[in-house]
């Protein structure tokens, strides 16, 4: 699926990625490609998008989350 | 005119195309810089007008409070201009579509005034409008920190049911050369005037309802907030990058106008100098004659 982040100084991220682990106000949700398609609100933790050959890992302040369509953009603050 | 006029209206007019041509310098910088803020800023912004766009029906349904609209007793009408002038026509299109819009929302209930920048409160004071709140002194390339204190004040005031209509007047930034202002309603949120927002730039309609973490009451609660901050955040870089831009192209304006009047005053300069000469050399000769 394509993750894109985005904050108000522009696209920060765009990547091909097979897993995204975010921390969601409920607790941590992983996303895989044929998810459902969803809207979450984030709370500041971790955020880890596993691609085919690396993972990246990222503290982010919060923010919201959506996926649908294998597109999943995430909006926050800063990154 | 007499020479020594003439010397001192060249000399006041050089000074005022040196200032002009040094402010000119400068807002060409910070135009360059918040037009580039705007710029980057934009797809976020769209994607939270899409994002918003696609709550909405849901939230609707569910009476949310940002989304009900109670009976309109106060509005709230948040203006923003600029901290300073010299900006050309910047802030008198700011006040005509604000006294315009005013008028008019005066027939559905009273309206107070949220005035950012010193020169829209300003505005409001001459015509004694009823300012509720006023606030001043945003950065060039205002963080979003900054525009926290604005959103925080509007959107308490908009739940305690202070006002029942929030909206909100800013300038969009189009080009260097061209910047309209524009009034939307930012609350109660409502499709329409998002769409109005974006100008259609937001994306098609979705084809599934998504599903919402961890529920919808508590997405509406923390999303929508930080959403209005967003768009409320957007405004405000765009006014900014048209205030920079207005004055630019003013000062800019302003030094061609200076350097016309220079040349003009130097031929009015030479051609006083000339007719003297003239005038001494005639003198000289008659009196030379007359002498003889």
């Amino acid at each position: 699926m394509k993750v894109e982040i985005l904050t108000p100084k522009g696209l920060e991220l765009e990547i091909e990625a097979k897993i995204v682990i975010a921390p969601a106000l409920g607790g941590e949700i992983s996303i895989l490609e044929n998810h459902v398609p969803i809207i979450s609100v984030l709370k500041a933790g971790k955020l880890t998008i596993k691609t085919s050959d690396k993972d990246i890992t990222r503290e982010i302040e919060g923010g919201i989350l959506e996926f649908e369509k294998g597109k999943m953009v995430i909006l926050s603050k800063r990154f | 005119m007499e020479l020594k006029e003439i010397r001192r209206k060249i000399e006041s007019v050089s000074n005022i195309r040196k200032l002009t041509g040094a402010l000119e310098t400068l807002s060409a910088l910070k135009m360059k810089k918040s037009q580039k803020f705007v710029m980057d800023s934009r797809p976020f912004a769209q994607k939270v007008g899409h994002l918003l766009q696609h709550l909405e029906p849901v939230l609707k349904a569910q009476k949310d409070v940002f989304l009900r609209q109670d009976e309109v007793k106060k509005i709230l009408a948040v203006v923003i201009a600029s901290d300073r002038g010299f900006c050309g026509p910047f802030n008198q299109n700011v006040a005509r579509l604000a006294d315009a819009k005013i008028k008019k929302l005066k027939e559905e209930g009273e309206v107070e005034i949220f005035s950012v920048g010193k020169k829209s409160t300003a505005n409001f004071k001459k015509k004694k409008e009823k300012i509720g709140k006023s606030f001043f002194g945003i950065g060039d390339y205002g963080e979003i920190e900054e525009v926290k204190p604005i959103s925080d004040y509007i959107i308490r005031a908009f739940i305690e049911r202070e006002y029942q209509k929030v909206y909100i007047i800013w300038t969009d930034f189009l080009s260097t050369f061209s910047q309209k202002p524009r009034m939307i309603q930012l609350l109660p949120l409502d499709g329409e005037s998002l769409k109005e927002f974006f100008k259609g730039a937001i994306e098609e309609k979705h084809v599934a309802e998504p599903l919402v973490e961890p529920s919808l009451g508590i997405v509406a609660r923390e999303i929508i907030p930080q959403l209005v901050e967003y768009l409320i955040y957007q405004c405000i870089l765009e006014s900014n990058a048209s205030e920079h831009s207005a004055r630019m192209v003013a000062m800019r304006n302003a030094s061609d106008n200076a350097k016309k009047r220079v040349s003009e005053l130097m031929l009015d300069y030479n051609k006083a100098r000339q007719e003297m000469i003239t005038r001494e050399v005639t003198e000289i000769s008659s009196a030379k004659e007359v002498l003889e």
